[in-house]
């Protein structure tokens, strides 16, 4: 019997991390990295684009969290 | 005291820490290739992911990140996305080399690559990209080590006999103690680093500028052309920032001494664990060094070599003390990787050459023994290189890490059962064809419309592996079943 695809989530959950990492991923970049590319408007005094970056790897860190809770 | 003296002191405290745990380390080495190489397959969740990330993170983090700071602005913040990537890299492939490695005892990526595909012919050309390629990140260590100790002594001691020095200190505790030593020294220089990078550019921070945030308003109001893409000297488009992506995460798994981590670990679960709070040490280490490239361009502007900035901000702005302990941590950066790949280097020599082609048929103690010789032989190769170039430590690493890209497709077929099947005459025509994309897109045209050279070589590669895989034999079913369903049943039960 073949074995079943391993490139494709078997669990809801494991549909969901894929969905949310691509997500996050695509916000790093273009075009949603040119959007980001500025410096003002300042965010707690950091420029833009780091502090948007910094928000986005940020969520990434608690979703790589989520994947290994769930074991998925 | 003058500070010069102190802050070589420590850095000769720093190690002589190293040799002694690294020889201690040594004493409870078994003589065989299991227990040189991949620690008995016992290593557990602390011990890797200080060894993991320590490995990862080099002198390209602690001296080459400052320094593109410095040059390229924020544009290094990419950073954060490739060692996520990372992360993610390592929970999804690692855990699979990890069951793999487990049930068929396999050493180098060229073990794991060559029983699938069933080929000695795919086994010689990841050999190749394995010593090839990562010969470039021996010259990354060896010049960064040089630059840390020259720079620590005031250039009392040449950056040529510095790295001789350090690489001769490496070279020892590495025979004597295996991956034990390495491993165990990896702590060491895991938590030293970490905390003299952090430490390093906090201090300079405060004492320069008042603190980070008023550092950040300086460089917003005096530097702006730093802060956004693609700085200053226009180095980092959108598609350099994506390459850059590729080539520091896929590009740095690949390589063995990286990859071969993933076989030491004692159970699946030290790999997943690992792959979600290794991101954590990996991207907040470039946190402090945005602080020192950003800060030192404001301070220190118009350096001729950027790589230098941290050493020389400490120099002239941080008491001895700290100064030592810094460059020492710098050091540790350094060596971590360098003992890393020399040991991954021997492996695939003596494994993949020497046991496979010449000796046959010896006792583990004789592979030992010649895997020893070999570590001399590579500390010579990576010491001569390092003489060669004076260029960025990153670039040399994104060179290196391009390299090792190219087993991507290798990669893919082995670990992930799918309808669509890789073949080796496949991947070994993508290898090939991707190596030699290499040579244009990163030495005849450099980066063709501004993106990466690895990205084009592995778009290439993987073009042409999927094309000739569409017509020729796959692997033996009874091949594939073995190891496709030692994954289905590793990670589905």
């Amino acid at each position: 019997m073949e074995i079943p695809s391993h490139y494709r989530p078997r669990t809801s959950r494991g549909r969901f991390f894929i969905g949310c990492f691509a997500v996050l991923f695509a916000f790093t970049q273009w075009p949603f990295l040119a959007w980001a590319n500025r410096i003002e408007p300042l965010v707690f005094g950091l420029p833009f684009l780091y502090a948007y970056l910094s928000a986005i790897y940020a969520l990434m860190l608690v979703a790589l969290w989520l994947l290994w809770r769930w074991r998925v | 005291m003058e500070a010069w003296i102190i802050a070589t002191s420590l850095i000769a405290v720093y190690l002589a820490g190293c040799l002694i745990v690294g020889v201690l380390a040594g004493r409870k080495m078994e003589a065989n290739m299991d227990d040189f190489v991949v620690y008995g397959r016992r290593a557990g969740f602390f011990v890797l992911y200080l060894a993991l990330v320590s490995t990862y993170h080099s002198a390209f983090a602690f001296l080459g990140s400052g320094g593109f700071f410095y040059t390229h602005g924020i544009g290094f913040w990419d950073a954060g996305t490739w060692t996520l990537m990372m992360g993610l890299i390592t929970y999804v492939f690692g855990t699979r080399i990890w069951a793999l490695g487990k049930k068929f005892n396999y050493l180098t990526p060229a073990d794991m690559l060559a029983d699938y595909y069933e080929s000695e012919g795919v086994r010689v050309l990841v050999a190749i990209v394995s010593v090839v390629f990562t010969l470039l990140y021996i010259q990354v260590q060896s010049m960064g080590l040089g630059y840390i100790l020259s720079a620590a002594t005031g250039d009392r001691i040449s950056i040529e006999l510095s790295a001789g020095i350090l690489m001769l200190i490496a070279m020892f505790y590495i025979s004597v103690g295996g991956v034990r030593a390495i491993y165990w020294t990896d702590v060491l220089q895991g938590i030293w680093m970490y905390i003299a990078i952090w430490g390093g550019a906090l201090y300079l921070s405060y004492v320069l500028f008042g603190g980070p945030f008023a550092l950040w308003r300086r460089v917003v109001a005096e530097r702006p052309d730093l802060l956004t893409l693609p700085g200053p000297e226009g180095f980092f488009t959108y598609p350099m920032w994506f390459g850059f992506m590729i080539t520091l995460s896929f590009g740095i798994v690949f390589q063995p001494h990286i990859f071969m981590r993933y076989y030491s670990a004692a159970s699946i679960s030290v790999i997943r664990k690992l792959g979600a709070l290794t991101p954590i040490y990996l991207a907040t280490l470039y946190v402090p060094a945005a602080l020192v490239g950003l800060g030192g361009a404001l301070v220190m502007p118009n350096m001729e070599f950027p790589d230098r900035v941290f050493p020389e901000m400490l120099f002239r702005y941080a008491p001895a003390w700290m100064t030592g302990l810094v460059l020492a941590g710098a050091a540790a950066a350094a060596m971590s990787t360098l003992e890393g790949i020399i040991h991954s280097n021997m492996t695939v020599l003596t494994r993949d050459v020497y046991q496979r082609y010449i000796c046959p048929d010896a006792p583990p103690a004789h592979y030992v023994k010649v895997g020893r010789w070999i570590i001399v032989g590579l500390i010579g190769v990576g010491y001569w290189l390092s003489l060669t170039s004076n260029d960025f430590l990153v670039t040399i690493v994104t060179l290196s890490g391009s390299g090792a890209l190219q087993i991507w497709p290798a990669v893919m077929g082995n670990l992930f059962p799918s309808r669509f099947k890789f073949t080796r005459a496949g991947v070994m025509a993508g290898m090939v064809t991707g190596l030699v994309t290499l040579f244009f897109t990163l030495i005849v045209y450099p980066h063709p419309l501004t993106l990466h050279g690895g990205v084009w070589a592995t778009a290439l590669n993987f073009a042409v592996a999927i094309a000739v895989s569409l017509v020729t034999p796959p692997p033996s079913e009874a091949t594939r079943k073995r190891i496709h369903g030692t994954l289905e049943e590793a990670l589905y039960g």
